[in-house]
């Protein structure tokens, strides 16, 4: 009773002075060590992981959830570790009968994180979006997340995975009960003849044979199929079977307007999807009509205008060439005929030392080099970094603006842009442009 | 014509490595040469007796191993190829593989290497990520080490470099990093791209390959590398000092 009671203090004296949701539930482990394993959970706990688009799919499913009229208790904000999923479940329990108020829990859980979480509360489900290559500085690399994975998947936990994406996918042999999700849309699939800085589909990650895609979404997520044992993208429960006006057409029946029409958020749709009808039981009909126009309120995408541009804000993720990637292929298809990007990179990690710059390597730059990209503005400390990676990876050397000077990277902006402006960065630097773009707006309109 | 074999490049593809065929391929095609890059792999041949230089990338633990099996087709004709003083480099954990043995911790087997370094690669389960100062030839060299093999120096192996700070903590002040033998095998675990990070290294070895001086480069690519070591150095010696002043 004391743990809860003093979880539930800790968390609104941290609330009141703005202090993180993981403090509260680290000190309550101190003391209190074995109290997570002792609350009484729901029946369906479902717990969402992967590389990227996890933050988005748990929004997603909580706000189905909510909809649907079901109590949901959820991670949406705060930490993704085990200290912040203790602060939530203690804060959420009921001090006499150790019952979580909710009809279902759903957490987000760092991928090395879940061996130790899991331990304490076992999930009823777990929905793994993919595994790429993320934060290698911290991570290593993806099989290496693969096998921390793999020691936080419970044997009784029921896995909804990605049938296009071949790593994470491959949790799913011969384990029963497991919901596959995928996209099949032509419209989303990724144009031919687009050539990757690396190809993460190349080898089985079963045998280590040759692997062959019948057609590609986004780098290696696609239906993929080895020639040497058999290993291939499992047949989906539900996907993503086409686009129409806009909309994303589920299962060959459902319409549902996408709050951004691209792959990525197309997968996070109907990951959101197959874990409500499959782990909470929701009627695919219902699920639908409740995830049809959803909003995420997550700061991802900015529009703006400067100086007559039309302008995206894309938030990426340093150290993740397919957020990256994502945003180059967005900026790309942009309706208008000319696009100027602008690049920043200042800061990797406020945590860790972490100045690597091996990713750039890992991102598709070489597209820079498309005629419809005009200018590239490139800013932050590591710019040269970034401007030696585009120009050896051929973008032309007169589309580039190097302003390592945030100031005078603004100024390029707001001078110097050509068409629609794409700004593309991690959260790390984010505010050195937003901030930068308001400021800029303040003066203008003097 | 300069021939430079990439190795396994699509399956040993970690920390850009990968590219730095691509980046001796500029430095040596702006000085004039006539460059041609092949690749050897699975299921792809590359005639090592028409090779300068042989080029290993990083990658994961496991494909390490894979390559290891796979690359004994090839054993005899790297031997020749190293002995008729052909450029030999490896880095990240590719290193591994020149190595006597390597042993993997996660099943306890041990395997033969390709035993061009008196040294023993061990693969852990654990991982760890270091930035690196080092010094070679009076020059300050840097990097990151992301890495799951140990490596135990054997006592007539001769270092690479000199660490002079690793953010991690793993290598001493003042131990060697890397492996060579002679003046044409070079293996080092520190990877950036390493060419790439320090354009001297990569000067270096295209001048290794042209037999001669090169005159310096003046394109941008080239520059902007310049300003980016310029850049790195000065970042990590800051952190360098933030450590030692605790
Ligand atoms: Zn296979």
């Amino acid at each position: 009773m004391l743990d809860i009671l003093t979880c539930k203090l800790l968390r609104a004296i941290g609330a009141k002075i703005g202090r993180g949701s993981s403090l509260p539930g680290m000190i309550c482990r101190k003391i209190w060590p074995g109290s997570l394993k002792t609350l009484k959970l729901p029946e369906k706990v479902i717990a969402v992981t992967g590389s990227n688009g996890k933050t988005s799919t748990v929004a997603m499913i909580c706000e189905i959830a909510e909809k649907a009229g079901l109590r949901v208790v959820c991670n949406r904000e705060g930490s993704n570790q085990i200290e912040g999923i203790t602060t939530l479940l203690l804060s959420s329990a009921d001090p006499r009968t150790r019952k979580v108020d909710a009809d279902v829990v759903i957490l987000e859980s760092d991928e090395r994180f879940c061996q130790y979480t899991f331990k304490e509360v076992v999930p009823s489900h777990m929905v793994i979006t993919n595994l790429f290559r993320d934060q290698l500085t911290r991570n290593g690399h993806r099989e290496f997340v693969r096998g921390e994975l793999r020691k936080g998947i419970p044997d009784s936990t029921r896995l909804i995975l990605n049938a296009n994406e071949p790593l994470s996918c491959a949790f799913g042999n011969g384990r029963k009960g497991t919901s596959y999700y995928g996209v099949s849309a032509p419209e989303l699939m990724e144009e031919p003849g687009i050539i990757h800085a690396y190809d993460d589909g190349a080898y089985c990650p079963i045998c280590g044979g040759k692997m062959e895609y019948s057609y590609r979404i986004s780098g290696h997520v696609g239906a993929f199929s080895c020639g040497k044992c058999g290993y291939a993208s499992p047949k989906a429960d539900h996907e993503v079977t086409g686009t129409e006006d806009g909309k994303l057409i589920i299962d060959g029946k459902w319409e549902v307007a996408p709050q951004i029409l691209n792959e990525a958020f197309a997968q996070n749709i109907i990951a959101a999807y197959t874990a409500a009808v499959e782990a909470i039981g929701i009627d695919p009909q219902k699920a639908a009509e409740l995830i049809d126009g959803i909003e995420l309120d997550n700061g991802r995408v900015v529009e703006f205008d400067l100086n007559g541009h039309p302008g995206r804000f894309m938030l990426c993720k340093h150290e993740n060439s397919m957020a990256y990637n994502g945003a180059i292929s967005t900026a790309l298809r942009d309706p208008s005929e000319e696009v100027t990007v602008v690049f920043i990179v200042d800061r990797l990690s406020r945590k860790y030392v972490a100045n690597d710059m091996s990713w750039l390597w890992d991102v598709d730059f070489n597209r820079f080099s498309d005629p419809k990209v005009k200018k590239v503005i490139l800013s932050g400390g590591f710019a040269h970094d970034a401007a030696a990676r585009m120009l050896v990876g051929g973008v032309q050397e007169e589309k580039l603006i190097i302003e390592p000077d945030l100031d005078r990277m603004m100024t390029a902006v707001a001078e110097r842009s050509e068409g629609t402006i794409y700004v593309m960065t991690c959260f790390t630097d984010q505010y050195k442009f937003l901030d930068r773009l308001k400021k800029y707006g303040r003066e203008a309109a003097k | 014509m300069i021939n430079i074999v990439t190795a396994y490049p699509d399956f040993l593809d970690l920390y850009g490595e990968y590219s730095a065929a691509k980046l001796l391929e500029r430095r040596l095609t702006d000085a004039g040469r006539n460059v041609r890059v092949t690749e050897l792999g699975f299921g792809r041949y590359s005639d090592l007796e028409a090779a300068d230089m042989v080029y290993f990338g990083a990658g994961t633990e496991d494909r390490i191993l894979a390559v290891l099996s796979h690359i004994r087709l090839y054993s005899e004709q790297l031997k020749a190829f190293v002995e008729r003083g052909g450029l030999l480099e490896a880095s990240g954990s590719s290193m591994a593989l020149f190595c006597r043995t390597v042993t993997d911790t996660r099943d306890g087997k041990t395997y033969e290497g390709l035993g061009l370094f008196d040294a023993e690669a061990v693969i852990t389960p654990k991982r760890r990520y270091g930035e690196l100062i080092c010094s070679y030839s009076g020059r300050k060299v840097i990097g990151a080490v992301n890495s799951s093999v140990d490596f135990l120096r054997g006592s007539g192996q001769e270092a690479l470099f000199t660490v002079l700070w690793d953010s991690s903590g793993r290598f001493q002040k003042g131990s060697g990093e890397g492996f060579r033998a002679g003046d044409s095998v070079f293996a080092s675990e520190i990877t950036g791209p390493l060419i790439c990070r320090n354009p001297f290294l990569l000067d270096e070895i295209a001048e290794k390959l042209a037999g001669e001086k090169l005159p310096e480069c003046r394109e941008l690519w080239y520059m902007e590398s310049l300003k980016a070591y310029d850049h790195a150095l000065d970042v990590l010696l800051k952190e360098a000092r933030l450590k030692e002043e605790g």
